[in-house]
């Protein structure tokens, strides 16, 4: 009898356990499944399963959109800011990873009835043919039963019995949650884009080293992609198509662009017949083989372009000629016009699109030389009869983003002179010497140190520095441009008082959590932006580091906060791209000084 | 199927309600078409192999228990053994042995070496005439895929298991709730302890070479307590779910950590392969003819008892390097057999000097300190033998004794060397209490202090409640593999 009400209660017990996972999935919520404000966290909730979580953030929040764009991972590196601008929609960018046409259907058709939807954009590729209604049954890759119109019992009855694990997880990386995306929340919930904030400040560097750094872009398909799925593809397309045609959707659909080895797989003959089938259903801009495909630094990996290339995208849809778009790249295909493989790997000579260049790093000038960071004047006009003699051109910052964002050439050998931190000697020297060669150069000020002789105030004396007036005829001459240096963090290590707070270059000196350094730095910023609106009408755009020392983190803080260009003292020459613009970030230098041979400068930019 | 999934829990639920449903009679052909549909589930392929073991043993068996010609009996045992022996072995050794022609393992049939062991201690009690031949085929075929237990044993005696395989069972209150214990019990051993001991000492013999002597053989003592949750946790769970049709399988373990000696650690440590090795290879090599010249020489040469006991020394290490062999073809388990072995010869030997020394210093064999000398100097051999059964290989677990004895510092034995092993803090914690409870367990049964006793007496509210919360306890700190289920147990690949 004992016996007898033990297992009865047992029975209970095992209730009442299940009861509790329940409620604990459906509190914690790690697949965002259960529409709850309690542990909202969105960003982690799409990282676990955004076909769930983005349609639970959305039923919320829909009424702040009214375009989106509908896809697969193909379909992250559309950025909406631009797209927003473009097409005066408010975009959400509704794709998940792993998607078919499947799930873009059930999507489209799921949104154009519940949301209010006024375009979308559809980009394609062949690989919609490879797998169709695939049925993954992961907890991270499971549609939300109101969009496939599963079973709600089965639906909910996995995710709230669902290993407590998933919750826990969630739980444990709240306090390991940082400032920019780690692999746990990889999404911005607003704009439904993957966080790129760090990955898009990454150092692409020469095509050896592009290709040494990710294999992936070596790698040979020797299989043939099967395209088995066309029909039930291209029968979604046109099913989308008639969904958007009955409620008034603007419809456009993109092939986006593939490395050529990720292209390679497809075999002509099932390349020619989804072009064949497409061409029959709708008009669609290609963008899937060109001069783009042939260059892997315009792509993270073989299967996916960067958003730099996504904008260009949008710029050749949308028609806007400020922004650099290779000749060759996007065609747009009409309805019922035959493409064929043929066709779109006849590639054209491209044309020149790296540039090599070089940059210099200068301190401080005076009659006589010493160390590694003064130069003797002598030395420095020798130097730039040099420079202008052998055919270099010396460009600034404004040259350069030209050249990245709008493709407009530089001049046959460009070089960047830089001058770090405004000694005097720069206006009285190097100023004058650049307006009679008619040279260019920047310089890097320390904002507390303009005008000084003494360090903060302490009255200890240091090497004189230019004052803001003198920054500002400067500027406005063209000859020379100024950045920053920082505001305060390239202390003395001699000078401080206080080692405790000792700062000498930019990066977390580890004494401060991440928000703090977060804020030490915006506010250094924001300190020194508000000296240099004596100089300059616009903020600053350019810096340098102090000590040359940078991490990824820093660097994508800074240019996060509008900082579009930083120098570090690393060695070398540096390859700009057109198109790609974080190019721009953490340059190399070549430090001059007193014994520095020239004849070393000759062939900087056949490198 | 995972022992531990729910898809599992659910296959069992449908079965026992099956189990209990139909007409008595027909309980054993539940057990029989589950355990199919069971084999079939992982393995349809490899279901003929099963069938082929059933109907050569089981007709194998019945000539020779028909047939009165001794030597007629003696081939066609020698024949039904070769060719089960011959499946196992094919799949088990053919890649060392054809090594060159055949390029990888096999996959191995599940539980192939089990219901293999547990077939032939069938064919060899029915040749010494110990039981009587089965006559229905089917219910023998029930004996060898039994579904809880061929998974990873333990390897049933067919006079202990066939009885009650076929019997005609009624529901028991009590040894359900039994089954219900041993079955959470095993649940906690498996995934909230060695799954998780499983990171950490994982990481550690994978770069074994960054590591001290002194952390190396700390982690080897944690593996040992790894593996015993592991494969004594499956087996928990395994005789819980043979309860829940009032089936009691033999214990396979007895508390092998508090072991003494190392011939008690086999006592203690799967003990039905040991009683195995001890019925049908042990004694059938003592009693052999063989064996009795060898025996009668080595009299001659060391002295009566001496050599009686070097001879007995032979068939243990035969004994030994068997069970390595048992476990894989690679050589460090036979160096594991012959590491053990060699230890328990060594007893045998100095068995007279040793009741000396004890004699001397008045020493009994429950005193304290001999229990404690005898307990550290058992857990020191074992470990230093895991170095075998968990190295990647033969060479690899000699560069780990050798780092073990000759760099044996505490240098980077801290908690921080611990944090870096893949379970962060609270995981250690969990596995350091959890280990504890276990332990304090342990040792109180040792002790005949009977804890469940304790339990039952308390209020009904309370045993449930603490039910409630070690099983939420179980579940919340479980530890899983990335697509939620648990871990396979290591004795699966036996």
């Amino acid at each position: 009898m004992e016996s007898r009400k033990f297992l009865i209660g047992f029975i209970c017990v095992i209730i009442c356990v299940l009861l509790t996972i329940i409620l604990f999935n459906a509190v914690v919520n790690p697949f965002g499944v259960v529409n709850t404000e309690l542990l909202n966290w969105h960003s982690y909730n799409f990282t676990q399963n955004p076909r769930t979580a983005k349609i639970s953030y959305l039923d919320k929040n829909y009424k702040s959109y009214n375009a989106y764009i509908i896809g697969s991972s193909g379909s992250s590196a559309f950025p909406v800011e631009k797209l927003n601008q473009y097409n005066g929609k408010r975009n959400y960018n509704l794709f998940y990873y792993g998607a078919d046409m499947m799930d873009s259907l059930n999507t489209v058709r799921y949104i154009a009835q519940n949301y209010n939807v006024e375009e979308i954009l559809l980009p394609i590729s062949f690989s919609a043919a490879l797998s169709f209604n695939s049925n993954n049954d992961d907890l991270n890759y499971l549609m939300d039963c109101k969009v496939d119109m599963s079973s709600p019992l089965a639906f909910y009855g996995r995710y709230l019995l669902a290993s407590p694990r998933h919750g826990l997880e969630k739980i444990k990386s709240i306090a390991e949650d940082g400032y920019f995306a780690k692999e746990f929340d990889v999404f911005i919930p607003e704009s439904g884009l993957y966080d790129k904030r760090l990955r898009d400040v990454e150092y692409l560097g020469s095509i050896e080293e592009y290709l040494a750094n990710n294999p992936s872009f070596s790698k040979e398909y020797t299989q043939t992609a099967q395209m088995k799925y066309i029909d039930e593809a291209i029968d979604s397309i046109s099913k989308i198509k008639n969904i958007c045609d009955q409620n008034n959707i603007k419809l456009t659909v993109v092939m986006i662009p593939l490395y050529d080895n990720y292209f390679r797989q497809y075999s002509k003959t099932d390349i020619d017949l989804f072009y064949a089938r497409l061409g029959e259903v709708i008009s669609y801009w290609d963008f899937t083989y060109s001069s783009i495909s042939m260059e892997p630094r315009y792509f993270y990996d073989p299967a996916h372009f960067r958003n730099s290339v996504g904008e260009m995208m949008l710029a050749r849809i949308y028609g806007d000629s400020g922004v650099y778009i290779p000749d060759d790249f996007g065609v747009y295909v009409e309805q019922g016009t035959l493409r064929t493989y043929d066709q779109i790997t006849e590639i054209a000579e491209t044309k020149a699109y790296t540039a090599q260049v070089p940059v210099l790093l200068f301190h401080h000038f005076a009659d006589k030389g010493e160390g590694s960071s003064i130069i003797s004047e002598k030395k420095m006009i020798e130097l730039l009869t040099y420079l202008k003699e052998s055919g270099y051109t010396t460009v600034d910052f404004y040259d350069l983003q030209d050249y990245v964002l709008r493709g407009v050439d530089l001049p046959e050998k460009p070089i960047m002179l830089t001058v770090d931190d405004g000694y005097q000697s720069s206006y009285d020297f190097l100023f004058p010497l650049l307006k009679k060669m008619n040279m260019k150069a920047t310089v890097f000020v320390i904002g507390h140190s303009i005008g000084a002789d003494t360090y903060k105030n302490t009255g200890i004396k240091i090497n004189r520095h230019f004052s803001i007036e003198e920054a500002r005829e400067m500027l406005e001459s063209g000859n020379i441009q100024i950045g920053s240096h920082s505001f305060d963090m390239h202390q003395s290590q001699e000078l401080e008082k206080n080692p405790e707070t000792l700062r000498e270059s930019m990066l977390n000196n580890g004494r401060l959590s991440e928000n703090e350094y977060i804020q030490l730095v915006k506010n250094d910023l924001q300190k020194f932006n508000e000296i240099y609106k004596d100089i300059s009408p616009d903020a600053v755009e350019i810096l340098s580091y102090p000590l040359g020392k940078y991490d990824q983190f820093l660097t994508a803080l800074l240019h996060e906060s509008g900082i579009k260009e930083t120098f570090t003292s690393d060695a070398g020459i540096n390859t700009l791209i057109k198109g790609l613009p974080q190019n721009l970030l953490n340059l190399k230098r070549i430090n001059v000084s007193e014994n520095t041979d020239f004849s070393e400068f000759t062939d900087f930019n056949a490198r | 199927m995972s022992l531990v999934s729910l898809t599992y829990a659910f296959f069992v639920f449908v079965v026992v309600a099956l189990y209990y449903t139909v007409p008595k009679k027909y309980q054993w052909v539940v057990l029989l078409s589950a355990s199919y549909v069971f084999y079939g589930l992982h393995s349809v392929k490899y279901l003929g192999l099963l069938i082929f073991t059933t109907i050569s043993t089981f007709y194998g068996s019945r000539y020779i228990y028909d047939s009165r010609s001794n030597k007629k009996r003696k081939w066609l045992l020698i024949l039904v053994l070769l060719l089960n022996f011959s499946v196992l072995a094919y799949f088990k050794y053919c890649h060392i042995i054809f090594k060159g022609f055949i390029v990888s393992q096999p996959i191995l049939p599940l539980g192939i070496s089990f219901y293999t062991f547990q077939s032939v201690s069938y064919l060899l009690d029915v040749y010494w005439r110990r039981c009587e031949a089965e006559k229905n085929l089917f219910r023998f075929a029930l004996f060898v895929s039994f579904f809880p237990q061929i998974v990873q044993g333990p390897i049933s005696r067919y006079q202990q298991l066939a009885p009650q395989l076929t019997a005609e069972n009624r529901w028991n209150d009590g040894i359900v709730k039994e089954g219900i214990f041993k079955i959470i019990g095993g649940l906690f051993k498996k995934i909230v302890i060695a799954d998780r001991l499983s990171v950490l000492v994982g990481s550690v013999i994978s770069e074994h070479w960054k590591y001290s002597g002194s952390v190396l053989f700390f982690v080897i003592l944690i593996y040992g307590v790894q593996i015993y949750c592991d494969f004594s946790g499956g087996i928990d769970i395994i005789s819980g779910v043979a309860n829940l049709f009032s089936i009691n399988l033999t214990p396979n373990f007895k508390r092998p950590l508090l072991a003494t000696s190392i011939g008690d650690f086999w006592r203690r440590w799967h003990i039905t392969l040991g009683s195995w090795m001890r019925d049908y290879v042990f004694y059938p090599i003592s009693l052999s003819k063989w064996f009795g010249k060898v025996n009668k020489k080595f009299r001659k040469a060391f002295g009566q008892k001496l050599g009686k006991n070097l001879a007995i020394c032979v068939s243990s290490l035969i004994v030994y390097i068997l069970v390595g062999i048992w476990h894989g073809s690679s050589f460090k388990y036979i160096a594991f057999g012959l590491w053990h072995g060699f230890f328990i010869s060594l007893a045998l030997i100095t068995e007279d000097f040793m009741y000396k020394i004890k004699k001397k210093f008045r020493l009994e064999d429950k005193e304290r300190l001999w229990y404690i000398l005898g307990l550290i100097y058992t857990t020191v051999v074992v470990g230093f033998g895991r170095y075998f059964s968990r190295a990647g290989s033969f060479m690899q677990a000699l560069s780990m004794f050798k780092r073990t004895l000759l760099n044996f510092s505490f240098s980077d034995f801290n908690i921080n060397t611990f944090l870096n092993l893949g379970l962060g803090r609270a995981d250690l914690l969990i596995a350091g209490i959890s280990v504890l409870l276990l332990f304090a367990y342990e040792i109180a049964s040792e002790r005949n202090i009977d804890l469940r006793k304790i339990f039952d007496r308390s209020p009904l509210p309370a045993q449930l409640a603490a039910v409630y919360l070690f099983l939420v306890f179980i579940i919340f700190a479980g530890f899983y593999s990335g697509n939620g289920a648990a871990h396979d147990f290591i004795y699966m690949q036996y």
